[in-house]
C-alpha cells in the first residue's frame, strides 16, 4: 500500500495577485487527461462546490469574483504525482485583504498560525501591474528638474525648493511598497514557524502574458522591480529555498483575447508556466516543486 | 514525502500563554487566544534589541549631532538605497524595524503629498531608539551576516549631552557603540556666521562623550560633514574651509580615541550634482568592517527591572560583563 502524504501549501499574496485564478486553472489541469502534468487528481473527495464554481468561470473566460475575507475557502485535493506518490493537498484560498489586514494589525488568527506552521511551502503571488514602488520625492524632483532644463520659458525659472505649509498626509501601512509588504509577510512566517526545515517558496509572477514580450526571465522581473524581496530571498538560503516562476493562468486578456482563449482546446493550452523545467502548460509544476 | 510533524496551532497558542485543551481542577478548558501577536516593526527600544544582540555579533552605529544635522536622513538613505539593490557590498537579509524605516522615509515619498523632500524629525526624548538591519556582507573575504543596530537620538538630547556631563553620562548605550559618527551640518558650514559654531558643536559633543568616559577605547569615531552638495555648490572657498576643518578636528582627539577620521557625505543631495547617498556607500562599508566589540563581550544584555531607565540598564549589563571577565 502506498503511503499517503498530507501536505499543506499556502497561497500568499496581496489583493488581485492571481491566487484564485491559479487555483481554478489548477483544478482543471490536474483533471485534464492527455496533457503532461506533474500532479493529477487521484480521486474526488469532499465538497468541490467552490472549486467547480471557480473553474466554470475560468472555462468561460469570465473574471473571477474577488475572494473576500467573508468567502475564504479551504480546499483539499487528493492527488498523485507522476511517480505514483499519493498526496492530499490542502490549500487555503485566502483573500488578499486578509494579508493586508495582518500587515496593518500586526496579528493573525491562531488557526492561520497553525497553517503557517504546518505548510510545506508557499506560493507567493505578485501581479506585475500592481507592484507599488517606493516613489521618492527627491527622484521626482530630479526628473522635473531635467525636464525644466529642457524648457527655457520664463515660467520655468522658479526653483522647486519652495517651503510648504501644506501638512503631510499621514503614513499608513497601506503606503508601504509592495516589496516591503511581501518581505514583512515572509518574516512573520519565518518567525512563527516551528519547523527546522527551510521554507520552500515559489514566487509566482502572475499575468505573465503581460510581460512575456517585454522582459527576460521571471527572476529578472524580481530583480528589477522588487529588489528588496529579491535580496531577502537570496540572502537567506538557510531558512528559505525559493524559485521564481512566471505564470499566466488565464492565458491572455479576458477582453481582448477572449475569443482566442475560448478557442483553445484543450483549455490547458491557455496556461503558461515559465521558469521551471516542466511542460509549458503544466500549472501543477510549481506546486510539485514545493513538495519535492 | 511524509511531512515531519511541526508545531500545530495549539502548540503555538501554548507559547502565547494560552492553554488550549488544558483543564484546571474543575475541568474548565481555557480557550485559545483568537489571535497571535506579530512583531510591531517599529523602531526598537533598548530592551527590544536583546533578541538581536543575543543571537549574533551586532554592530552598533551611533549617528550623533545637533538638530537637523542630517542624522535621520543618513539613516533613511541607507534604507532607501537597499530598496534599490545591494548597497555598500551588503545584501538586505531582513529587518525587525521595517515599519519604523517606512515611517521615517514617509516625508520623502510622493504619498506624503510633500513637494520637497523632508525627513521626519526624531522626537525629543530621553530614550534612544534603534533601527535594525540584517545584512549579508558579500564584500568581505567570505560572505558574513552582519546584524546592525543604528541608534536614533534626537539632536536636542545630544545638545544636552554636550552641555552637561551628567546628561551625557545617561547615554550609556554609547559604551557599546562600534562607531560614533558625529555629523556636522554642511548647510551651516557654508554660512560665515554659523560655521565656527557648527564645528564647535561637533567638537563639544565628542569631547563631552570622552570626558564623561562614555566611549570605549575601541570605538571608531568619525566627523562626518553632511549635506556636502551644499558645500560644493558654495564654491572652492567653502570646500577649502572644510578641508582645513577636517585636519583641525582630528588633532585634539588623536590620542584619546584609537581610531578617528573624517568624511563628507550628501545623503540626499538637493540637486543632481551629486548622486543620492553620496559617500554613504563608502561610509557604511567602512563602519561595518570587522572590529572588536568595545568590551570583547558578544552581546548587550538588558534585563533590568521595568522601572529602571534604559540607559541604566545598559550600564548595569556592561558592568556585569566586565566583572565576569575579571
Amino acid at each position: 500500500m502506498i503511503a499517503k502524504t498530507r501536505s499543506k501549501v499556502l497561497m500568499v499574496g496581496l489583493p488581485q495577485s492571481g491566487k484564485t485564478t491559479f487555483l481554478a486553472a489548477l483544478w482543471h489541469i490536474v483533471q485534464e487527461t492527455g496533457v503532461p502534468s506533474s500532479l493529477r487528481l487521484k480521486e474526488l473527495r469532499g465538497d468541490r462546490t467552490y472549486l467547480n464554481r471557480i473553474r466554470e468561470a475560468w472555462f468561460a473566460c469570465r473574471p473571477l469574483d474577488r475572494t473576500t475575507i467573508q468567502n475564504e475557502q479551504l480546499v483539499t485535493l487528493c492527488l498523485e504525482s507522476s511517480a505514483a506518490r499519493e498526496l492530499e493537498l490542502t490549500i487555503p484560498d485566502l483573500s488578499g485583504e486578509s494579508f493586508e489586514l495582518r500587515l496593518r494589525e500586526r496579528r493573525w488568527p491562531t488557526d492561520f498560525d497553525g497553517l503557517v506552521n504546518d505548510a510545506r511551502g508557499i506560493l507567493l503571488f505578485i501581479h506585475p501591474d500592481l507592484i507599488r514602488p517606493a516613489r521618492r520625492v527627491d527622484l521626482a524632483q530630479g526628473l522635473a528638474a531635467q525636464l525644466r532644463r529642457g524648457d527655457p520659458s520664463p515660467d520655468n525659472a522658479a526653483t522647486c525648493q519652495v517651503a510648504t505649509t501644506v501638512p503631510p498626509a499621514p503614513w499608513s501601512h497601506e503606503l508601504m511598497p509592495t516589496q516591503v509588504q511581501l518581505v514583512e509577510l515572509l518574516q512573520f512566517m519565518l518567525e512563527r514557524r516551528g519547523s527546522a526545515e527551510a521554507l520552500r517558496v515559489v514566487v509566482i509572477i502572475s499575468a505573465w502574458d503581460l510581460l512575456e514580450a517585454l522582459v527576460g526571465t521571471p527572476k529578472e522581473v524580481l530583480w528589477k522591480h522588487l529588489p528588496l524581496l529579491w535580496q531577502f530571498l537570496d540572502a537567506n538560503p538557510e531558512t528559505i529555498t525559493h524559485t521564481v516562476v512566471g505564470v499566466s493562468a488565464q492565458g491572455g486578456d479576458l477582453d481582448k483575447d477572449r475569443v482566442a482563449l475560448l478557442g483553445q482546446d484543450p483549455p490547458s493550452l491557455r496556461v503558461r508556466v515559465v521558469g521551471l523545467e516542466c511542460d509549458p502548460h503544466d500549472l501543477s509544476a510549481p506546486v510539485f516543486w514545493l513538495l519535492e | 514525502m511524509a511531512e515531519p510533524p511541526t508545531k500545530t496551532g495549539a502548540a503555538t497558542a501554548a507559547e502565547n500563554g494560552a492553554t488550549e485543551a488544558s483543564a484546571d481542577s474543575q475541568g474548565t478548558v481555557e480557550p485559545q487566544p483568537e489571535f497571535v501577536e506579530l512583531a510591531a516593526g517599529s523602531a526598537l527600544e533598548a530592551s527590544e534589541t536583546f533578541p538581536i544582540t543575543r543571537a549574533a555579533r551586532t554592530h552598533l552605529l551611533v549617528f550623533a549631532g545637533g538638530e537637523a544635522s542630517g542624522k535621520t536622513t543618513l539613516l533613511t538613505s541607507i534604507y532607501e538605497s537597499l530598496q534599490e539593490g545591494p548597497f555598500a557590498g551588503m545584501v538586505f537579509a531582513g529587518s525587525r524595524t521595517l515599519v519604523g524605516f517606512e515611517e521615517i522615509c514617509h516625508l520623502n515619498r510622493l504619498a506624503s503629498g510633500q513637494p520637497v523632500p523632508e525627513t521626519e524629525r526624531t522626537k525629543p526624548s530621553d530614550r534612544a531608539q534603534f533601527y535594525h538591519l540584517s545584512l549579508l556582507d558579500r564584500g568581505a573575504a567570505k560572505p558574513v551576516r552582519r546584524e546592525v543596530l543604528i541608534a536614533a537620538v534626537s539632536g536636542e538630547l545630544f545638545r544636552l549631552a554636550r552641555d552637561s556631563t551628567e546628561d551625557c553620562s545617561t547615554l550609556t548605550f554609547l559604551r557599546r557603540a562600534d562607531v560614533i559618527a558625529v555629523l556636522i551640518d554642511g548647510a551651516k558650514v557654508i554660512q560665515l556666521d554659523a560655521r565656527q559654531g557648527a564645528l564647535a558643536d561637533a567638537e563639544g559633543i565628542l569631547r563631552s562623550f570622552l570626558d564623561a568616559g562614555m566611549l570605549s577605547r575601541n570605538a571608531r569615531v568619525e566627523f562626518v560633514f553632511s549635506k556636502y552638495d551644499c558645500v560644493q555648490k558654495a564654491g572652492t572657498a567653502a570646500e577649502s574651509f572644510v578641508d582645513r576643518a577636517r585636519a583641525r578636528l582630528l588633532q585634539p582627539f588623536a590620542d584619546r580615541v584609537s581610531s578617528i577620521g573624517t568624511r563628507c557625505i550628501a545623503a540626499r543631495p538637493t540637486e543632481a550634482r551629486l548622486p543620492f547617498a553620496f559617500g554613504v556607500n563608502e561610509a557604511l562599508r567602512s563602519w561595518l568592517s570587522d572590529v572588536a566589540s568595545p568590551s570583547g563581550a558578544l552581546a548587550v544584555w538588558v534585563e533590568a527591572a521595568e522601572h529602571e531607565r534604559e540607559f541604566a540598564k545598559y550600564d548595569q549589563r556592561y558592568r556585569k560583563s566586565k566583572e565576569r571577565q575579571a
